[in-house]
């Protein structure tokens, strides 16, 4: 501006108007400013939709993406691994698109410290990685102290397979090895946890594989809740595909699970001892262990984040989306993690340019499968309500009971390479 | 007028704009609107079938499929429960977003 003159400012307010010459003035200058720095840490579906968006709001920036897997593996898809018709292989979901079409620079390595005050991050060989802003996707981790008996050591024989991988085979394995007749035992746990509809999709689809291998065979569900997601229509698929095979017990007629004895299988709950041929303990969870070693997770376990940009309430320029963070009314699903990842990434350029992010908008839409053919739905829309300071739905809901299951099921597999495309490639 | 009052002139107008333009800030902007479609509609639109792609649909077109789904007068298994989220002005913002694409 220093060198602008009154006559110059003059014929520039009146041909591009006064504001026009403000907004070039106030714009960054690209060319003497360093490039910002985003690093992302987790390479799941938060991490990557993050750091693909980043770059496409805006490519002069410099985006990390750090991963410690070789491949990531989709939770989304691994509960039809265990149906039978999906192998692991194809859960695979490569980071690789995202330095080849976007520019992100990829790391495969473990984050072992996060420095807030010098704004680093530590990996395991010791290598500092700066950051301006940093985005942290960083999953759930079970509670192995949350029930009497079930640990890490029990999670080794006794599958949560709550992560796709190791857990995801070591429970197929064990229905392949059970006998016909046999009963699988699911635990689901109280609310928040990853995925809602999960235990109940897993449900039917073991059923769907006993019903063809192991045809007297059972799925009990014990619930620690007293209603659960797309319920009713959950009931009716049962009812439909497999009568007497799936049964639901509420904590209301259960109780809460006392404990477990993971040796000879048997979970205790107030009222009774439930005796499983493979049983399946899915344990309450809390936000992934990089997120609460860095004391951005509060006593619930998770992390409050800001809903316009998902910084995090604890520690500023630290942003956390996806299954750690704290987004009521939100589900924790793949589907709220790349809404949330956008948002998210909108808001820090918005915040490395000076500017206030706007409201948000988001949208969690996630299929469960019944059948090969049968699937049911659950969506809804949200943004942020002044009157409550929080995320509020404001539409949305379950499909509707008469509609069309195969049609439905078309739509998850569609829904699968989609967003699969818009977060990894 | 020194270079200073200028600039001082030039801050009140851009303030007073910024002032003017709140109640429209008060909802989402296209950006934010339109890239949560992306998670089924993929990237900028750009779907994989069967699920439609809406990049590059003429505004018309969009604004209609969107009010009757709104209205419960065309039936989708996803899209009415979704539609009923949206004013008419997010509809009109998205649709000119869609059409860019």
């Amino acid at each position: 501006m220093t060198g602008i003159t009154r006559r110059t400012f003059l014929r520039m307010a009146t041909t591009t108007g006064a504001l026009g010459l403000i907004g070039c003035a106030a714009a960054p200058s690209k060319t003497a400013k360093k490039a910002a720095r985003v690093v992302v840490v987790g390479g799941g579906y938060g991490g990557a939709t993050a750091a693909k968006y980043l770059k496409l709001f805006d490519p002069s920036l410099d985006v990390t993406l750090i991963e410690k897997r070789k491949t990531y593996l989709s939770c989304p898809g691994s509960n039809e691994v265990l149906a039978g018709w999906r192998d692991m292989d194809s859960l695979r979901r490569p980071l690789e698109g995202l330095r080849t079409h976007h520019g992100i620079k990829l790391i495969q390595a473990k984050v072992v410290e996060i420095n807030p005050q010098k704004h680093m991050v530590e990996l395991k060989d010791g290598t500092e990685i700066p950051y301006d802003r940093l985005v942290l996707s960083p999953g759930v981790d079970m509670r192995y102290d949350a029930i009497e008996g079930y640990d890490l050591k029990a999670s080794k024989f006794i599958p949560h397979a709550w992560r796709a991988g190791k857990q995801t085979t070591l429970l197929l394995n064990q229905l392949k090895a059970m006998d016909n007749g046999g009963v699988v035992l699911i635990t689901a746990p109280a609310s928040p946890y990853r995925c809602p509809p999960g235990p109940y999709e897993r449900a039917s689809l073991i059923a769907h594989y006993l019903q063809q291998h192991k045809p007297r065979s059972k799925v009990i569900i014990l619930d620690a809740k007293t209603q659960f997601s797309k319920q009713a229509l959950f009931l009716k698929g049962w009812q439909d595909l497999y009568p007497g095979m799936v049964e639901w017990v509420s904590a209301e007629k259960e109780g809460q699970i006392d404990h477990v004895d993971a040796k000879k299988r048997i979970v205790a709950t107030e009222f009774n001892n439930h005796r499983a041929d493979v049983l399946n303990i899915i344990p309450p969870q809390k936000a992934g262990w990089l997120a609460r070693k860095t004391e951005l997770a509060d006593h619930s376990g998770w992390c409050p984040v800001e809903p316009h940009s998902f910084e995090s309430t604890q520690i500023p320029y630290i942003h956390v989306i996806g299954d750690s963070c704290i987004a009521t009314p939100m589900p924790k699903s793949a589907f709220s993690a790349n809404s949330q990842a956008k948002i998210c990434a909108a808001a820090i350029i918005d915040l490395l340019n000076g500017r206030k992010p706007g409201p948000p908008s988001l949208i969690n839409h996630c299929y469960s499968f019944l059948a090969p053919d049968y699937a049911i739905s659950v969506n809804g829309v949200y943004e942020y309500s002044v009157k409550e300071r929080q995320l509020v739905a404001t539409a949305g809901g379950d499909s509707p009971m008469d509609a069309n299951r195969a049609r439905e099921a078309e739509f998850a597999k569609s829904w699968r390479d989609n967003i699969t495309a818009d977060t990894f490639d | 007028m020194k270079t200073e009052t200028i600039l001082l002139f030039a801050w009140i107008l851009a303030t007073n704009a910024t002032e003017a333009a709140e109640p429209a800030a008060h909802r989402p902007d296209a950006e934010r609107l339109a890239h949560a479609c992306a998670g089924c509609h993929g990237t900028y639109g750009h779907s994989l079938p069967p699920t439609p792609s809406i990049a590059g649909k003429p505004e018309e077109e969009f604004l209609a499929a969107m009010r009757e789904f709104k209205s419960g007068q065309r039936n989708s298994s996803a899209m009415n429960r979704i539609a009923r989220a949206y004013t008419d002005e997010d509809l009109a913002v998205m649709a000119q977003f869609f059409k860019k694409q």
